[in-house]
């Protein structure tokens, strides 16, 4: 991720999240657990967040193509490259103003039709170098908060210059959130050893 | 819901009587109609009665070719294998005077699909905005609906010619050109100004005039057609030649109000096409006047066609138009009906063809999309200090229907 590649644009937005609507999936296009960022405050800071849900609309037209016994190669292609309806949910995880970022939500939404990108290394480093986001994780009915925590983690754990020590902090810092739910602390810690 | 259900139940039931008794008493002159085709190309004199009543100007109804008024023709088994299908079609966000920004939109959509390629087809999208003083102001008053379609469908035509003309340029395959409706605009009644129609017919009439040249098979494609041209004819052809002006005075809706798709329904096998006839109405002169380029002794004029797209026992009627230097080239009409019925198999649950669903969902505008237009207007008109205000019963409007969605949720 060296590359701030745009990669949809805004429909609807809080303070707590945003989703934004985007072409048919690429493999630049975004990931469950990936970073991104909008433009809040009139341009001069930007909102973080990650990917914790992607929902592809409903399409009548491939149910009708589904039931065809022969579909010619050109619908076939067609379908693949066809501008779908998709949905991307974003769970919001901090903000940037010049060269710094912070965790926690920022002061305003963004706006509709801003343009989401992906976040470069540095900042995803600067928003993961303290354990505040995985909180806001926890708290998030909405997102499927194990596997995304997980997810995160692995992106975090990838720009970091010590990765061993970084989980072993990001699992003590687990241990004081859900310590006294031994079952899914221990699920969660097991995914975090397999990503060393 | 705002709507009274103990009042529309009663309703309801009325209607659904109403629209049973009406289907069932149309049903029983099907026959009667069926009848009439099976014998109408042996009336003596069908050719002068014809004449006669499209002289009078005042009746509307299907022209025989040179094919027979009863005949059916079966699926062409070649025809479309190296096809190259244009497909264009248009919407639109109408004016609305209590909203705060005076525009229309027009967006075309275009897909083209190279038949047996293997390539990926494309697709084209053009959005034209007009909130200019001279877009939405025309003839001293508010732009009407009407005009707005009369400009969407010019503009259709406008780029299913350009884009016709790329691709016939660099394929040898048959180049098929189609528009989701009928092919000729209908300005009649619609309170257009003559200057501002003649200007609509130039245009239309020049981008078919284009297609003409590059030997392209243009054809408007209407689906559920609710005419009754074919009708009009076999009605016509059971009088005598002197009882001609009598039946055109006649106003009454010939074979109780049927449809032709009624009747083609029960005519056409799968995949099969009726004859070709010409349109006899006022709104089909301009294009019977106007020459077409490269046919020699050919206009553009409209003529039509009824065609089965379905291949199984439930038949779906839909009514294909082209203009005459289309009709008259057997290859181009049998690449189009091979193609439409093709396309028609790939949207199983609609029949109806792939390419033009495809440009409707290219061209369609969603709700959002509006929403999305008005935001970058507002957002440059602030630009120049200038704070749209809607009007007051439009602003009304959206805070109690505001408070009637809040009330549903409690």
């Amino acid at each position: 991720m060296t590359t701030a590649i745009q990669i949809g644009q805004l429909l609807q937005s809080s303070i707590r999240g945003f989703s934004f609507g985007c072409a048919v999936p690429k493999p630049e296009m975004p990931h469950f657990g990936a970073f991104v960022k909008v433009p809040i405050l009139n341009g001069t800071a930007q909102a973080i967040g990650t990917i914790y849900d992607i929902v592809l609309e409903e399409d009548d037209l491939v149910r009708q193509i589904v039931a065809t016994p022969e579909t010619p190669a050109e619908i076939i292609l067609d379908q693949r490259q066809r501008q779908m309806p998709i949905e991307v949910s974003v769970l919001t995880l901090g903000y940037m103003q010049g060269t710094t970022v912070k965790s926690g939500l920022p002061p305003q939404p963004p706006l509709t039709l801003d343009t989401i990108r992906l976040c470069e290394s540095t900042e995803i480093a600067a928003l993961t170098n303290d354990f505040n986001f995985l909180r806001l994780i926890m708290q998030a009915s909405e997102a499927p908060t194990d596997e995304l925590l997980v997810r995160v983690l692995e992106h975090a754990v990838s720009v970091q210059s010590n990765p061993s020590q970084y989980l072993r902090f990001a699992g003590q810092y687990l241990a004081q959130l859900i310590g006294n739910d031994f079952q899914r602390l221990d699920t969660i810690l097991r995914r975090l050893e397999s990503l060393l | 819901m705002s709507i009274n259900i103990q009042d529309l139940t009663s309703q309801i039931h009325d209607a659904g009587a109403a629209i049973a008794g009406r289907i069932s008493s149309q049903g029983k002159l099907i026959p009667a109609a069926l009848a009439q085709l099976n014998v109408v190309d042996q009336v003596k004199d069908l050719h002068e009665k014809v004449e006669k009543a499209a002289a009078s100007k005042s009746w509307t109804g299907a022209k025989p070719t040179r094919e027979p008024v009863a005949a059916t023709y079966p699926l062409p088994t070649i025809g479309q294998e190296q096809a190259t299908v244009i497909a264009v079609d248009g919407s639109q966000i109408y004016p609305d005077k209590h909203s705060a920004l005076q525009y229309y939109l027009i967006n075309i959509g275009a897909f083209i699909i190279q038949i047996g390629s293997g390539k990926a087809p494309s697709v084209v999208k053009t959005t034209v905005l007009g909130a200019g003083e001279s877009d939405v102001i025309v003839d001293g008053r508010m732009i009407t609906v009407p005009l707005v379609n009369l400009r969407r469908t010019v503009a259709e035509m406008e780029g299913l010619t350009e884009l016709s003309l790329d691709v016939e340029t660099s394929t040898q395959a048959t180049v098929i050109s189609l528009i989701d409706g009928p092919i000729a605009l209908r300005t009649q009644g619609e309170g257009i100004s003559k200057r501002e129609t003649d200007h609509l017919y130039n245009r239309h009439l020049k981008a078919i005039d284009r297609l003409a040249e590059c030997n392209c098979a243009l054809a408007g494609y209407v689906d559920q057609p609710g005419g009754s041209s074919v009708l009009n004819l076999l009605w016509l052809s059971s009088f005598e030649l002197d009882e001609i002006d009598a039946v055109i005075e006649d106003n009454t809706p010939v074979f109780g109000g049927l449809s032709d798709r009624a009747v083609f329904q029960k005519h056409l096998g799968p995949g099969e096409r009726s004859a070709i006839f010409e349109t006899v109405s006022g709104w089909n002169i301009p294009y019977q006047q106007r020459r077409a380029p490269e046919h020699p002794n050919t206009t553009h004029s409209i003529h039509i066609f009824y065609l089965n797209v379905s291949l199984n026992d439930s038949p779906v009627i839909v009514r294909v138009e082209i203009p005459e230097w289309v009709a008259n080239v057997p290859t181009l009409v049998d690449a189009l009906h091979a193609t439409l019925v093709s396309q028609s198999q790939y949207t199983a649950g609609s029949h109806y063809p792939y390419a033009l669903a495809r440009a409707d969902g290219e061209a369609v505008i969603q709700t959002q999309d509006r929403q999305v237009v008005e935001n970058m207007l507002t957002r440059e008109l602030l630009k120049h200090n200038i704070v749209p205000n809607k009007s007051a019963k439009l602003a009304m409007k959206g805070k109690a229907r505001r408070y009637q969605r809040k009330g549903k949720r409690r």
